[in-house]
Protein backbone atom coordinates (compact mmCIF):
# COMPACT_ATOMS: atom_id res chain seq x y z
CA UNK A 1 0.00 0.00 0.00
CA UNK A 2 1.32 3.40 -0.88
CA UNK A 3 0.78 5.81 1.92
CA UNK A 4 1.89 9.23 2.88
CA UNK A 5 3.95 9.25 6.00
CA UNK A 6 2.59 10.73 9.15
CA UNK A 7 5.49 11.71 11.30
CA UNK A 8 4.15 12.32 14.76
CA UNK A 9 7.61 12.52 16.33
CA UNK A 10 7.79 15.58 18.43
CA UNK A 11 4.04 16.03 18.58
CA UNK A 12 2.88 16.29 22.15
CA UNK A 13 -0.74 15.63 22.88
CA UNK A 14 -3.08 15.45 25.78
CA UNK A 15 -4.26 11.93 26.41
CA UNK A 16 -7.67 11.02 25.13
CA UNK A 17 -9.64 8.09 26.44
CA UNK A 18 -11.39 6.26 23.63
CA UNK A 19 -14.94 5.21 24.36
CA UNK A 20 -16.45 2.43 22.30
CA UNK A 21 -18.87 3.88 19.82
CA UNK A 22 -22.38 2.66 19.20
CA UNK A 23 -22.67 4.36 15.85
CA UNK A 24 -24.18 2.10 13.24
CA UNK A 25 -23.51 2.83 9.60
CA UNK A 26 -25.27 1.67 6.49
CA UNK A 27 -23.44 -0.87 4.40
CA UNK A 28 -21.62 0.42 1.37
CA UNK A 29 -21.16 -1.31 -1.91
CA UNK A 30 -18.82 0.29 -4.41
CA UNK A 31 -18.30 -0.68 -8.02
CA UNK A 32 -14.88 0.56 -9.00
CA UNK A 33 -14.01 1.24 -12.65
CA UNK A 34 -11.34 -1.26 -13.60
CA UNK A 35 -8.59 1.10 -14.74
CA UNK A 36 -8.54 3.66 -11.99
CA UNK A 37 -5.06 4.85 -11.10
CA UNK A 38 -4.57 6.40 -7.70
CA UNK A 39 -1.82 7.65 -5.44
CA UNK A 40 -3.06 5.56 -2.53
CA UNK A 41 -4.54 2.13 -2.43
CA UNK A 42 -8.09 2.00 -1.15
CA UNK A 43 -8.56 -0.97 1.12
CA UNK A 44 -12.01 -2.40 0.97
CA UNK A 45 -12.86 -4.53 3.93
CA UNK A 46 -14.50 -7.87 3.53
CA UNK A 47 -17.93 -8.79 4.85
CA UNK A 48 -19.59 -5.77 3.17
CA UNK A 49 -18.24 -3.30 5.66
CA UNK A 50 -17.86 0.31 4.60
CA UNK A 51 -14.73 0.89 2.57
CA UNK A 52 -12.04 2.36 4.70
CA UNK A 53 -9.47 4.69 3.30
CA UNK A 54 -6.83 3.42 5.66
CA UNK A 55 -4.01 5.76 6.40
CA UNK A 56 -0.99 3.87 7.58
CA UNK A 57 1.36 5.37 10.06
CA UNK A 58 4.97 5.23 8.93
CA UNK A 59 4.43 2.72 6.15
CA UNK A 60 5.35 3.30 2.55
CA UNK A 61 5.65 1.31 -0.64
CA UNK A 62 6.10 1.95 -4.33
CA UNK A 63 3.43 3.92 -6.11
CA UNK A 64 3.47 2.06 -9.37
CA UNK A 65 2.87 -1.62 -9.94
CA UNK A 66 4.85 -2.85 -12.91
CA UNK A 67 4.33 -6.40 -14.05
CA UNK A 68 5.44 -8.69 -16.85
CA UNK A 69 2.36 -7.87 -18.96
CA UNK A 70 3.26 -4.19 -18.94
CA UNK A 71 6.84 -5.04 -19.93
CA UNK A 72 5.71 -7.19 -22.85
CA UNK A 73 3.35 -4.51 -24.14
CA UNK A 74 6.06 -1.85 -23.72
CA UNK A 75 8.47 -3.97 -25.81
CA UNK A 76 5.81 -4.54 -28.49
CA UNK A 77 4.98 -0.85 -28.83
CA UNK A 78 8.62 0.26 -28.69
CA UNK A 79 9.50 -2.16 -31.47
CA UNK A 80 6.51 -1.09 -33.55
CA UNK A 81 7.39 2.57 -33.08
CA UNK A 82 10.86 2.00 -34.52
CA UNK A 83 9.46 0.54 -37.76
CA UNK A 84 6.17 2.37 -38.34
CA UNK A 85 3.99 5.18 -37.07
CA UNK A 86 1.89 4.43 -34.02
CA UNK A 87 -1.76 5.41 -33.83
CA UNK A 88 -2.60 8.21 -31.37
CA UNK A 89 -4.04 5.64 -28.93
CA UNK A 90 -0.93 3.47 -29.17
CA UNK A 91 1.32 6.49 -28.73
CA UNK A 92 -0.62 7.55 -25.61
CA UNK A 93 -0.35 3.98 -24.28
CA UNK A 94 3.40 3.90 -24.96
CA UNK A 95 3.86 7.23 -23.18
CA UNK A 96 1.89 5.98 -20.19
CA UNK A 97 3.88 2.73 -20.09
CA UNK A 98 7.14 4.67 -20.38
CA UNK A 99 6.19 6.80 -17.37
CA UNK A 100 5.12 3.73 -15.38
CA UNK A 101 8.30 1.85 -16.29
CA UNK A 102 10.49 4.76 -15.30
CA UNK A 103 8.66 5.22 -11.99
CA UNK A 104 8.81 1.50 -11.15
CA UNK A 105 12.28 0.58 -12.38
CA UNK A 106 14.14 3.85 -11.98
CA UNK A 107 12.26 5.73 -9.27
CA UNK A 108 13.35 9.31 -8.74
CA UNK A 109 12.91 11.56 -5.77
CA UNK A 110 10.37 14.37 -5.88
CA UNK A 111 13.21 16.88 -5.94
CA UNK A 112 14.77 15.21 -8.99
CA UNK A 113 11.41 15.21 -10.80
CA UNK A 114 10.80 18.87 -9.94
CA UNK A 115 14.32 19.84 -10.99
CA UNK A 116 13.87 18.18 -14.40
CA UNK A 117 10.49 19.87 -14.80
CA UNK A 118 12.05 23.24 -14.04
CA UNK A 119 14.90 22.68 -16.51
CA UNK A 120 12.41 21.70 -19.21
CA UNK A 121 10.39 24.84 -18.55
CA UNK A 122 13.50 27.06 -18.71
CA UNK A 123 14.63 25.44 -21.96
CA UNK A 124 11.18 25.85 -23.45
CA UNK A 125 11.09 29.56 -22.51
CA UNK A 126 14.58 30.03 -23.93
CA UNK A 127 13.58 28.49 -27.26
CA UNK A 128 10.41 30.59 -27.32
CA UNK A 129 12.39 33.78 -26.61
CA UNK A 130 14.94 32.88 -29.27
CA UNK A 131 12.33 32.24 -31.94
CA UNK A 132 10.97 35.75 -31.37
CA UNK A 133 14.33 37.35 -32.20
CA UNK A 134 16.13 34.86 -34.36
CA UNK A 135 15.17 33.39 -37.66
CA UNK A 136 16.52 29.86 -37.82
CA UNK A 137 18.17 28.79 -41.03
CA UNK A 138 16.29 25.96 -42.66
CA UNK A 139 18.32 24.34 -45.41
CA UNK A 140 16.39 23.35 -48.50
CA UNK A 141 16.88 19.96 -50.02
CA UNK A 142 19.74 19.67 -52.45
CA UNK A 143 21.19 23.01 -51.40
CA UNK B 1 -17.08 19.53 -9.55
CA UNK B 2 -14.54 22.06 -10.79
CA UNK B 3 -13.14 23.32 -14.10
CA UNK B 4 -10.88 26.11 -12.76
CA UNK B 5 -8.38 26.45 -9.97
CA UNK B 6 -6.14 29.08 -8.47
CA UNK B 7 -3.33 28.92 -5.96
CA UNK B 8 -2.57 31.70 -3.51
CA UNK B 9 0.70 31.44 -1.58
CA UNK B 10 0.94 33.03 1.84
CA UNK B 11 3.51 32.88 4.65
CA UNK B 12 3.45 29.35 6.01
CA UNK B 13 0.37 28.21 4.13
CA UNK B 14 -1.27 28.03 0.74
CA UNK B 15 -4.87 28.58 -0.32
CA UNK B 16 -6.22 26.31 -3.02
CA UNK B 17 -9.30 27.65 -4.78
CA UNK B 18 -11.47 25.56 -7.08
CA UNK B 19 -14.36 26.87 -9.13
CA UNK B 20 -17.02 25.55 -11.44
CA UNK B 21 -17.71 28.09 -14.16
CA UNK B 22 -20.49 27.95 -16.73
CA UNK B 23 -19.91 28.67 -20.43
CA UNK B 24 -20.82 32.30 -19.70
CA UNK B 25 -18.18 32.42 -16.97
CA UNK B 26 -20.75 32.43 -14.18
CA UNK B 27 -19.40 30.91 -10.98
CA UNK B 28 -21.72 28.04 -10.15
CA UNK B 29 -19.84 26.56 -7.21
CA UNK B 30 -16.51 26.87 -5.45
CA UNK B 31 -14.30 25.29 -2.84
CA UNK B 32 -11.45 26.82 -0.90
CA UNK B 33 -9.10 24.89 1.33
CA UNK B 34 -5.82 25.52 3.08
CA UNK B 35 -2.56 23.59 3.11
CA UNK B 36 0.13 24.26 5.68
CA UNK B 37 3.70 24.24 4.37
CA UNK B 38 4.50 21.30 6.64
CA UNK B 39 1.66 19.21 5.17
CA UNK B 40 2.80 20.04 1.65
CA UNK B 41 6.30 18.94 2.56
CA UNK B 42 5.13 15.62 4.01
CA UNK B 43 3.00 14.94 0.91
CA UNK B 44 5.65 16.02 -1.57
CA UNK B 45 7.13 12.63 -2.47
CA UNK B 46 3.74 11.01 -2.93
CA UNK B 47 2.10 13.81 -4.91
CA UNK B 48 5.05 14.58 -7.18
CA UNK B 49 5.54 10.91 -8.01
CA UNK B 50 1.84 10.53 -8.77
CA UNK B 51 2.02 13.73 -10.83
CA UNK B 52 4.88 12.27 -12.85
CA UNK B 53 3.01 9.01 -13.37
CA UNK B 54 0.02 10.81 -14.95
CA UNK B 55 2.10 13.23 -17.02
CA UNK B 56 1.66 16.92 -17.71
CA UNK B 57 -1.56 18.65 -18.72
CA UNK B 58 -2.28 18.31 -22.42
CA UNK B 59 -4.65 21.26 -22.56
CA UNK B 60 -4.06 24.41 -20.59
CA UNK B 61 -6.59 25.24 -17.89
CA UNK B 62 -7.71 28.89 -18.33
CA UNK B 63 -6.36 31.27 -15.72
CA UNK B 64 -8.98 32.03 -13.08
CA UNK B 65 -8.98 35.01 -10.77
CA UNK B 66 -11.37 34.00 -8.01
CA UNK B 67 -13.11 36.58 -5.85
CA UNK B 68 -10.91 37.32 -2.82
CA UNK B 69 -11.51 35.10 0.17
CA UNK B 70 -12.25 37.11 3.28
CA UNK B 71 -13.51 36.36 6.73
CA UNK B 72 -16.88 37.72 5.62
CA UNK B 73 -17.35 34.50 3.68
CA UNK B 74 -18.34 33.28 7.17
CA UNK B 75 -17.14 29.78 6.49
CA UNK B 76 -14.19 28.15 8.17
CA UNK B 77 -11.30 27.29 5.92
CA UNK B 78 -10.72 23.56 6.06
CA UNK B 79 -7.10 22.54 6.61
CA UNK B 80 -6.01 19.67 4.39
CA UNK B 81 -3.61 17.04 5.71
CA UNK B 82 -3.59 14.75 2.74
CA UNK B 83 -4.97 14.36 -0.72
CA UNK B 84 -6.22 11.15 -2.25
CA UNK B 85 -6.12 11.27 -6.03
CA UNK B 86 -7.25 9.04 -8.83
CA UNK B 87 -7.97 9.16 -12.54
CA UNK B 88 -9.55 6.90 -15.10
CA UNK B 89 -9.92 6.58 -18.88
CA UNK B 90 -7.23 9.28 -19.26
CA UNK B 91 -10.09 11.81 -19.00
CA UNK B 92 -11.66 11.95 -15.58
CA UNK B 93 -10.15 12.55 -12.19
CA UNK B 94 -11.03 12.90 -8.56
CA UNK B 95 -9.32 14.85 -5.81
CA UNK B 96 -10.32 13.99 -2.25
CA UNK B 97 -9.29 16.24 0.62
CA UNK B 98 -8.89 14.80 4.09
CA UNK B 99 -7.57 15.79 7.45
CA UNK B 100 -6.81 14.10 10.74
CA UNK B 101 -5.78 15.04 14.24
CA UNK B 102 -2.02 15.09 14.79
CA UNK B 103 -2.72 14.50 18.49
CA UNK B 104 -4.72 11.37 17.71
CA UNK B 105 -2.02 10.12 15.34
CA UNK B 106 0.65 10.74 17.98
CA UNK B 107 -1.33 8.83 20.62
CA UNK B 108 -1.86 5.87 18.29
CA UNK B 109 1.83 5.71 17.48
CA UNK B 110 2.83 5.85 21.12
CA UNK B 111 0.47 3.08 22.17
CA UNK B 112 1.38 1.00 19.12
CA UNK B 113 -2.03 -0.62 19.17
CA UNK B 114 -3.24 0.58 15.81
CA UNK B 115 -1.34 1.33 12.64
CA UNK B 116 -4.13 3.11 10.76
CA UNK B 117 -6.33 6.05 11.45
CA UNK B 118 -9.55 7.07 9.80
CA UNK B 119 -9.27 10.63 8.57
CA UNK B 120 -12.11 13.10 8.20
CA UNK B 121 -13.31 13.85 4.72
CA UNK B 122 -13.35 17.51 3.73
CA UNK B 123 -14.48 17.35 0.13
CA UNK B 124 -14.53 15.21 -2.99
CA UNK B 125 -13.86 17.07 -6.18
CA UNK B 126 -14.53 15.67 -9.64
CA UNK B 127 -12.70 17.24 -12.55
CA UNK B 128 -11.03 16.71 -15.88
CA UNK B 129 -7.68 14.92 -15.63
CA UNK B 130 -5.92 17.99 -17.06
CA UNK B 131 -7.13 20.09 -14.12
CA UNK B 132 -5.71 17.50 -11.73
CA UNK B 133 -2.41 17.48 -13.65
CA UNK B 134 -2.18 21.29 -13.69
CA UNK B 135 -3.11 21.57 -10.00
CA UNK B 136 -0.39 19.12 -8.95
CA UNK B 137 2.20 20.91 -11.09
CA UNK B 138 1.21 24.27 -9.59
CA UNK B 139 1.27 22.96 -6.03
CA UNK B 140 5.04 22.45 -6.09
CA UNK B 141 5.96 25.15 -8.56
CA UNK B 142 7.98 27.46 -6.33
CA UNK B 143 9.26 29.87 -8.99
Amino acid sequence: MNSAIINPDGVSSSNVALVESNVVSSGLSIVIPCLVESNFQISINEHSQPSNNGYSVGERDDLVTWHAGNGKRFDELSLKESFENLSPDELAELNQLTRMRRAAKYPRTADAILWERKQRKITSRLIQALTEYVEFYEPTRGA
Amino acid sequence: MANRFAIQREDGFLLARFGLLSKKEVLLDSLTCLFTNSSLLSLKENLVRYSESIGEAKERIPVWNPPPWTDSNSRMLPVVDFIHLCNWDDKHAEICFWNYSQAYAADLTKTGKQSEINPWGIAILRCDIDLQRAFLEALYDYE
